[in-house]
C-alpha cells in the first residue's frame, strides 16, 4: 500500500523528497547529468523495467546533452519526442512515472517537472482467434495492450464519430478501461450507465474483461453472462455499428460488449459470413443442440424414474435391457456420467494443449466402454450424454457454454423429484429468472419478450444482410435506420 | 440467503416422497386376459402376460394367473407371483374370452375408464379359447402382447378390420343406439393365431362372431377404407384382385317416410391382379356392375341378420338421433327390425394397372 | 380523485394486454369444461360458449369504460363512486377474491397432478414451491408477471396442434341435430362456463400500467375472441370425439383427448400435458398474487413484497387443509359463484350505477 499513502505525507514534505519514498524500489533510477553547453545540472528519473532505454540513450539523452537546454521549457525543442509534459504539480510525478514517462529535473528550475514519454510496450504479435474461430472471416484477434486493440478496432470504423473514452479502474492495478460507442447512433442512456457503473466501481485489482463483467453485471448472482465478450475486432466493429457499447479493458484480449441478449449469446459471428439461409440452419441445429444438451439427461432421468409410460414399446426394450444390470438409480447413474464427462473436459482444459486432447479423447472412449462393460452405466445413456456434452460445446460463447453445463444439473434434480412435471417446473424457475434478468437495464430476452418482430430476423434466424437495414428496436438508438432500404435492394425487372 | 437456503433445502427433502417407479424394477404388463373361472361362476381369472427383454434382445413371454372377482384385486394377487411390482401402464391388449364377453363387458370398462395411467390407444378383442392358453404361445420374436396388438393394428390399417381401441370402444359401449364389436382372435397352433372375425355384441354381451370373410362388408358398412384388399371371383370363373381401396359410406333418410333409409357406399379402387386376358373398358364395367351387386347384396344380408337379432353394430340409432329432432329411442328400439334399409353401392375403378 | 402514477418504464406495451386476457382466462378449467356444460346443454353446449363470448366482450368493455372515467383502477373507481372508506372495504373484498381465485388453480392443479401422475405428491410442498417461484416472479414486477403470462401463452400453444390427433377419431355428426336444446338451457350452461372464462377481470387492477391503455383496448377484445373460440373449438372436438354418455364419465375431458395423442418418440403425450400445465398455470398464479399483494398495499400500505410474502403463507396453510376431493368440488363451486357474481354482476352494475351517479354529479 506504499504508493497511496506516499502522497498524504507529500502534503507535508518537500518538493524534493518524492525520491526517498520511490527510492525503496531498486529498478528506480536516478541520474544526473550536464548539458555540454550551459553546463546546467538536470537529472534523469525513471524506473527502469517501465521505460524503453533505447528511446533515451538515442533521442532524449543525446539532445539534452548536447544542444542547449536553459529551461524546462526547451524540452519541446530540443527532444525529438511529441510526447513531453511539463507539470507544476509534485503529485503528478508518480503516477507519470509509473505510466512510463521519464522525468527531467532541472536544478535551475525546481518547482516544475519535464517529462518525456519512453514506454516499454512489450506487445504480443497478433494471433487467430481461438475461441470464436471462424473458417470464413478475418483471421485476427485483440492482444493484450489496449492501444493496439483499439487501434484494431479504429482500422474498422474509420469515422470521427467513434468516440473513445479512457477510465482508470483498480486502486492498485491502475487498469486502463475504455468505453467506445459512436456518437450519433448509441443511445446515450446506454452509454451514462456504463460511464457511471465504471467510474462507481470499486476495487483494488482488475485482472481481466472478466472481472469488468461481474462488476458492471446488473445481477451477478445469476449464472449467465450479462455482458458479450469476444475477441473479433470484426464483431466488435459490427456491433458498435449496431449501436452498442464496447468496452476495452487493458490487459485482456476480450473485449466486452453492453447491452446484450441471451439469443446474441448463440450467434457465431461466422453466421454473417455464410448465405443467410446456412447461417439459419446452423443456428437452428446450435439451438437444438442447446436444447438437447440441457434436457437429454434429465429427461431420461425421469422417465427411467417416474414415467416409464411415456417410451414408445419399441424402445421400452432396448431401455429395460441397458439398464437390468445397474446397481445404480437412474439419477446416480447420470450424475455419475455427466461428472465424469465433466472432469474429463475440465483435465482437458488444465492440461497442456496436445496432453489435453489426448485426455479427452482416451479418456471419454475408455471410460466410456469400461463403464459400461462394468455395468456401471447403460450404453443409452452413455450416448446421450456424450451428444448433450456435444451440444453443449456448440455455443459460440465461451462463457454461455459453461452456463449451460451447469444449468444441466438443477433440471436433472428436478427431473429426479417429480419426473416430467420438475422439468418443468425448472423450465419455468429458468423463464422467470431469464425474466428478471437486464443487460445495462434492457431487457435481456429481447427481442422474444418485449416481442419485436422486427428485431427477429437477427435471432433464431438470420435474416439477408439487406433486409437488416433497421438496428435493433431495443437499443432505442439515435439513428434507427442503418441504411437505405430502397437503394440496398436495387429492384431490377427481367431482362433488364 | 442462508434462510432461504434452509427453506429449499427441506423443501427438497419433501418433494423427495414421490413414489419412484424405476423402469427396470417393474414388471410391465402388456397384455392381460379374463377367463371365468371353472370353480366357482362369479370368479373371474386373470392373466397377465409380461415381455421380459434378454440380453439379446429376444423376448421372453411371462404369464401370471390370479382369480378374484374385482379387476384391481387380481392384480394385488398378482404382484404375490412377480419378483417387482406388476404396472398397467404398458399395456396393449386385452383379451376377453368368449365366455366373459357373453356375460357382458360392463363390470370391466369402469377399471379402464378410472385408471389414468392406462393408455387410451390398447386393443381389446375377444377369443374363443382360453386367454392364458394364448398367451403361452409362441408367435413371433416381438413378443405375444406386441405380435397380437400389431396383428390387430395392420389388420386396421390395411385390412378388413374396421377402427377400433379403447377409446372407440368406450364411446360406442356409452353411445345410445349401437352395439358394440371387437375383433376375435383364434389360436390355431403353438405357433399360429388368426384374426378369425368379429364378435358382435348385444347390449354390452357378446351373441355372435361374423366371420373373416364377411369383414369386407361389414367395414363397408361401418368404417371407411382408406387402403385395403379385395378379391372377388367374376361370374365367368375369373378372379379379380383390387387394391388400394378407399371407401366412405353415407345416410340418407327418407324425408316422407323416416322409415326409409339408403346407405349409400363410394368405393374407389385399382384392378392389381386379373386372372383373365385383357381387360377392356367393357370388361371394366362388367367387373364394377359385379361387384356392385356383390356389395349390395352381401350388405343387405349383414343387416338383415342384424335387424332379426335385433342388433345395430352399425349405429343407425346414432344415424336416426342426429337426424331427428327430439328423437325417442326406446320407440325407434322398437322399430328397427321393421325399417326398410337400402344399400346403394357406387365402385369406381380408377386404374387397371400399367398393362391393358 | 386521486390517480396513482406510474413510471413509464413500468408500464407495460399495450400488445401485452393480449397475452395477458389470454394467459389469465386459460387455466384449470379448460382441463374439463366440456362436461360440465355438457350436462346442461349437451351437444349444443357450443353455443352456450359463444353467448358468453358475447357478453364478455360487453362486460370487458364496460370494464374499460369504468377504468377511462377515473383513468385508475378498480379502487380508483369505487373511491370516486362511493367514498374513501368503500373502497377500502372494496380493495379487502378482492384481494380475498383474488386468495381464492389463486387457491382454486393450485388445489386443482394438485388433484389433476394426484391423478393423473403422483398420487402421493405432497401438496404442502408443491404449493410452497409453486409460491415461493410466484414471489420470485412477483419480486420482479409486473413487467416480469406480464412476461410470464406472454410465455405462458406462446410456449403451450403448440398444445393446440395436438388436438389435430383426436379429428381422425371425432366423428362430428355428435354435434347433429343443432340447436335441440331450450334456451334456459344453454344460458345455464353458460353460467357453468363462466368459471373457466373469467380471469379477463386482471384489465381492472392492471389498467393503470398499461402504457396507452386507449390502444389496448383492441388487443384486450382480440385476446377475449381468442379463447372463446378456442373453447368452442375445444369443446366441438370434444363432442364429436367423446359419445354423450362417456363425456359424462370424463371429468377432465380435454386430458382424455390427449390420450389419442402419440408420437414417434412419446407414446404418452398425457404426461406431458399435464407437466405443460405448469407453466399455463404459472401467470394464472403471479399474477393473482401480484393484484392481491398490490391491493393489499393500496389498502394498509403494506409493503408489496411482505403482502405477497403474507397471502403465499395463508394459501399454504388453506391448501394444508384440503385433503378430499370433494371439498375441491366444493370448493369450486363457490369460487364459480363468487367469479361469477363479480364479473358478471357487479361490475355491469357498478357500471349502471357509475353513469348514474356521474349524472346526478354533474347537475
Amino acid at each position: 500500500m506504499i504508493p497511496l499513502s506516499i502522497w498524504d505525507k507529500f502534503k507535508k514534505i518537500k518538493n524534493d523528497d518524492w525520491k526517498s519514498l520511490l527510492k525503496l524500489s531498486t529498478d528506480f533510477q536516478s541520474t544526473y547529468y550536464f548539458n555540454e553547453k550551459t553546463n546546467e545540472r538536470f537529472g534523469f528519473h525513471f524506473y527502469a523495467t517501465l521505460v524503453d532505454e533505447q528511446i533515451i540513450q538515442e533521442s532524449a539523452l543525446p539532445a539534452l546533452l548536447t544542444k542547449k537546454f536553459e529551461s524546462l521549457d526547451d524540452l519541446h525543442r530540443i527532444v525529438p519526442i511529441a510526447d513531453i509534459h511539463i507539470l507544476k504539480n509534485p503529485r503528478d510525478i508518480e503516477q507519470k512515472l509509473l505510466n512510463g514517462y521519464v522525468l527531467v529535473t532541472l536544478d535551475s528550475d525546481k518547482n516544475r517537472f519535464g517529462f518525456i514519454a519512453a514506454q516499454k510496450e512489450i506487445v504480443r504479435s497478433l494471433s487467430q482467434p481461438e475461441i470464436e474461430f471462424s473458417v470464413i472471416g478475418p483471421k485476427e484477434a485483440f492482444v493484450e495492450a489496449i492501444g493496439q486493440n483499439l487501434n484494431l478496432i479504429r482500422k474498422r470504423l474509420p469515422i470521427k464519430e467513434l468516440i473513445s473514452q479512457e477510465y482508470t479502474v483498480g486502486k492498485l492495478s491502475k487498469t486502463k478501461v475504455a468505453v467506445l460507442h459512436i456518437e450519433g447512433i448509441t443511445n446515450k442512456d446506454n452509454v451514462d450507465t456504463v460511464k457511471q457503473r465504471i467510474k462507481n466501481i470499486e476495487i483494488d485489482t482488475i485482472s481481466d474483461s472478466s472481472n469488468i463483467v461481474e462488476l458492471l453485471s446488473d445481477n451477478s448472482n445469476s449464472l449467465f453472462p450479462q455482458l458479450l465478450d469476444t475477441e473479433r475486432p470484426d464483431r466488435v466493429a459490427a456491433i458498435l455499428a449496431e449501436g452498442k457499447i464496447a468496452i476495452i479493458v487493458d490487459g485482456s484480449p476480450h473485449v466486452l460488449i453492453a447491452p446484450t441478449t441471451l439469443i446474441e449469446f448463440f450467434s457465431a459471428f461466422e453466421d454473417y459470413f455464410l448465405n443467410w439461409i446456412v447461417a439459419t440452419f446452423f443456428r437452428l441445429v446450435r439451438f437444438f443442440a442447446v436444447v438437447f444438451s440441457v434436457l437429454v439427461t434429465p429427461i431420461y432421468v425421469a422417465a427411467m424414474t417416474y414415467q416409464y409410460e411415456l417410451i414408445p414399446p419399441d424402445l421400452l426394450g432396448i431401455l429395460v435391457t441397458s439398464r437390468r444390470t445397474i446397481p445404480l438409480p437412474p439419477i446416480l447413474e447420470a450424475l455419475f456420467l455427466e461428472l465424469t464427462i465433466e472432469l474429463l473436459r475440465e483435465a482437458g482444459a488444465r492440461l497442456p494443449t496436445k496432453v489435453g486432447q489426448t485426455i479427452g479423447i482416451v479418456g471419454g472412449i475408455v471410460i466410456g466402454t469400461a463403464s459400461v462393460e462394468a455395468g456401471l452405466t447403460s450404453n443409452v445413456l452413455l450416448i446421450f450424454v456424450a451428444l448433450g456434452a456435444l451440444g453443449s460445446f456448440t455455443t459460440p460463447v465461451y462463457k454461455m457454454g459453461n452456463t449451460i453445463r451447469v444449468l444441466r444439473f438443477p433440471f436433472l434434480l428436478f427431473a429426479q423429484f417429480w419426473g416430467v412435471l420438475g422439468i418443468l417446473f425448472c423450465f419455468c424457475i429458468l423463464i422467470a429468472h431469464l425474466l428478471r434478468l437486464t443487460s445495462l437495464g434492457r431487457p435481456f430476452l429481447a427481442p422474444i419478450y418485449p416481442l419485436r418482430v422486427a428485431d427477429m430476423k437477427d435471432t433464431l434466424i438470420r435474416a439477408p444482410l439487406q433486409k437488416m437495414y433497421r438496428r435493433p428496436h431495443v437499443l432505442r438508438t439515435q439513428k434507427p435506420k442503418r441504411f437505405n432500404k430502397k437503394k440496398a435492394e436495387n429492384p431490377k425487372d427481367i431482362d433488364e | 440467503m442462508k434462510k432461504w437456503i434452509c427453506v429449499i433445502c427441506c423443501l427438497f427433502i419433501l418433494t423427495g416422497c414421490v413414489q419412484k417407479r424405476i423402469i427396470d424394477e417393474l414388471n410391465i404388463a402388456v397384455a392381460t386376459g379374463f377367463d371365468p373361472d371353472t370353480s366357482d361362476e362369479h370368479l373371474l381369472k386373470t392373466t397377465f402376460l409380461m415381455e421380459i427383454f434378454n440380453k439379446e434382445m429376444s423376448v421372453e413371454n411371462k404369464t401370471v394367473t390370479t382369480t378374484g372377482d374385482l379387476r384391481k384385486e387380481t392384480l394385488y394377487k398378482a404382484n404375490r407371483q412377480a419378483p417387482s411390482p406388476i404396472v398397467v401402464g404398458g399395456l396393449r391388449l386385452t383379451l376377453y374370452n368368449i365366455a366373459i364377453a357373453e356375460r357382458g363387458l360392463t363390470a370391466y370398462v369402469d377399471a379402464y375408464q378410472r385408471d389414468a395411467s392406462i393408455g387410451k390407444r390398447i386393443y381389446f378383442a375377444t377369443t374363443d379359447s382360453n386367454t392364458e392358453d394364448i398367451f403361452k404361445g409362441e408367435y413371433g420374436p416381438q413378443g405375444n402382447g406386441s405380435f397380437i396388438s400389431d396383428l390387430i393394428e395392420h389388420n386396421i390399417d390395411y385390412g378388413d378390420l374396421p377402427k377400433t381401441n379403447l377409446t372407440l370402444f368406450m364411446r360406442d359401449f356409452y353411445q345410445e343406439g349401437k352395439d358394440i364389436f371387437l375383433p376375435h382372435i383364434k389360436k390355431i397352433n403353438e405357433q399360429e393365431i388368426e384374426l378369425a372375425g368379429i364378435s358382435l355384441f348385444k347390449d354390452h354381451a357378446a351373441y355372435k362372431i361374423l366371420p373373416s370373410d364377411k369383414l369386407f362388408y361389414f367395414k363397408l358398412l361401418v368404417d371407411r377404407y382408406s387402403r385395403g384388399d379385395f378379391s372377388i371371383e367374376l361370374p365367368d370363373g375369373e378372379k379379380v384382385a383390387i387394391q388400394s381401396i378407399h371407401s366412405n359410406h353415407k345416410y340418407k333418410l327418407d324425408k316422407k317416410d323416416p322409415t326409409n333409409i339408403t346407405i349409400k357406399i363410394k368405393v374407389q379402387g385399382n384392378i392389381k391382379e386379373y386372372s383373365g386376358n385383357n381387360i377392356d373398358d367393357k370388361k371394366i364395367k362388367e367387373i364394377t356392375n359385379f361387384i356392385n351387386k356383390k356389395i349390395k347384396n352381401e350388405c343387405l344380408a349383414l343387416i338383415k341378420s342384424f335387424q332379426e337379432d335385433n342388433a345395430d353394430p352399425i349405429g343407425l340409432g346414432k344415424v336416426y338421433s342426429t337426424k331427428i329432432r327430439n328423437f325417442d329411442y326406446k320407440e325407434w328400439k322398437e322399430g328397427y327390425p321393421d325399417l326398410n334399409i337400402k344399400v346403394d353401392p357406387k365402385v369406381i375403378i380408377l386404374d387397371t394397372g400399367a398393362s391393358i | 380523485m386521486q390517480s396513482q402514477t406510474i413510471p413509464n418504464n413500468l408500464k407495460i406495451s399495450p400488445y401485452l394486454v393480449f397475452y395477458v386476457m389470454i394467459s389469465m382466462q386459460i387455466g384449470i378449467g379448460i382441463l374439463g369444461y366440456q362436461r360440465i356444460i355438457a350436462d346442461y346443454a349437451g351437444h349444443d353446449a357450443w353455443i352456450s360458449i359463444l353467448i358468453l363470448g358475447v357478453y364478455i366482450h360487453i362486460v370487458l368493455w364496460m370494464m374499460y369504460k369504468l377504468c377511462e372515467m377515473v383513468n385508475g383502477d378498480i379502487i380508483t373507481v369505487h373511491e370516486f363512486l362511493f367514498g374513501r372508506f368503500i373502497s377500502k372495504v372494496a380493495s379487502f373484498a378482492f384481494v380475498l377474491f383474488y386468495i381464492t381465485y389463486l387457491l382454486s388453480f393450485i388445489l386443482n392443479f394438485i388433484e389433476v397432478i394426484q391423478i393423473w401422475m403422483f398420487p402421493d405428491i405432497n401438496n404442502f410442498a408443491f404449493s410452497v414451491l409453486f409460491l415461493l417461484l410466484a414471489i420470485y416472479i412477483v419480486y420482479g414486477g409486473l413487467r416480469t408477471v406480464v412476461g410470464i403470462c406472454f410465455f405462458g401463452t406462446i410456449l403451450p400453444a403448440y398444445l393446440v396442434f395436438t388436438f389435430t390427433f383426436t379429428l381422425k377419431y371425432a366423428d362430428f355428426t355428435h354435434l347433429l341435430p343443432i340447436w335441440e336444446h331450450k334456451f334456459t338451457e344453454l344460458l345455464q350452461a353458460s353460467y357453468h362456463m363462466s368459471l373457466t372464462s373469467v380471469g379477463f377481470e386482471a384489465i381492472l387492477f392492471i389498467y393503470p400500467f398499461i402504457n396507452q391503455p386507449q390502444k389496448s383496448k383492441k388487443w384486450a377484445h382480440i385476446g377475449v375472441a381468442t379463447t372463446t373460440i378456442f373453447y368452442t373449438v375445444l369443446a366441438i372436438i370434444a363432442f364429436s370425439y367423446f359419445s354423450k354418455k362417456q363425456l359424462e364419465n370424463t371429468i377432465w375431458a380435454t386430458l382424455s383427448m390427449w390420450q389419442m395423442v402419440q408420437f414417434p418418440f412419446v407414446e404418452r403425450f398425457e404426461y406431458i400435458g399435464v407437466a405443460n400445465w405448469c407453466l399455463i398455470l404459472l401467470p394464472n398464479i403471479c399474477l393473482s398474487l401480484w393484484i392481491a399483494s398490490r391491493l393489499l398495499k393500496r389498502a394498509t400500505k403494506l409493503k408489496q413484497r411482505k403482502g405477497a410474502i403474507l397471502i403465499s403463507a395463508i394459501s399454504v396453510i388453506i391448501v394444508t387443509f384440503f385433503e378430499k376431493g370433494v371439498d375441491i368440488e366444493r370448493f369450486n363451486q363457490i369460487v364459480e359463484r363468487m367469479s361469477f357474481a363479480f364479473v358478471f354482476v357487479y361490475v355491469p352494475l357498478l357500471y349502471c350505477l357509475s353513469l348514474i351517479i356521474k349524472k346526478v354529479k354533474k347537475t
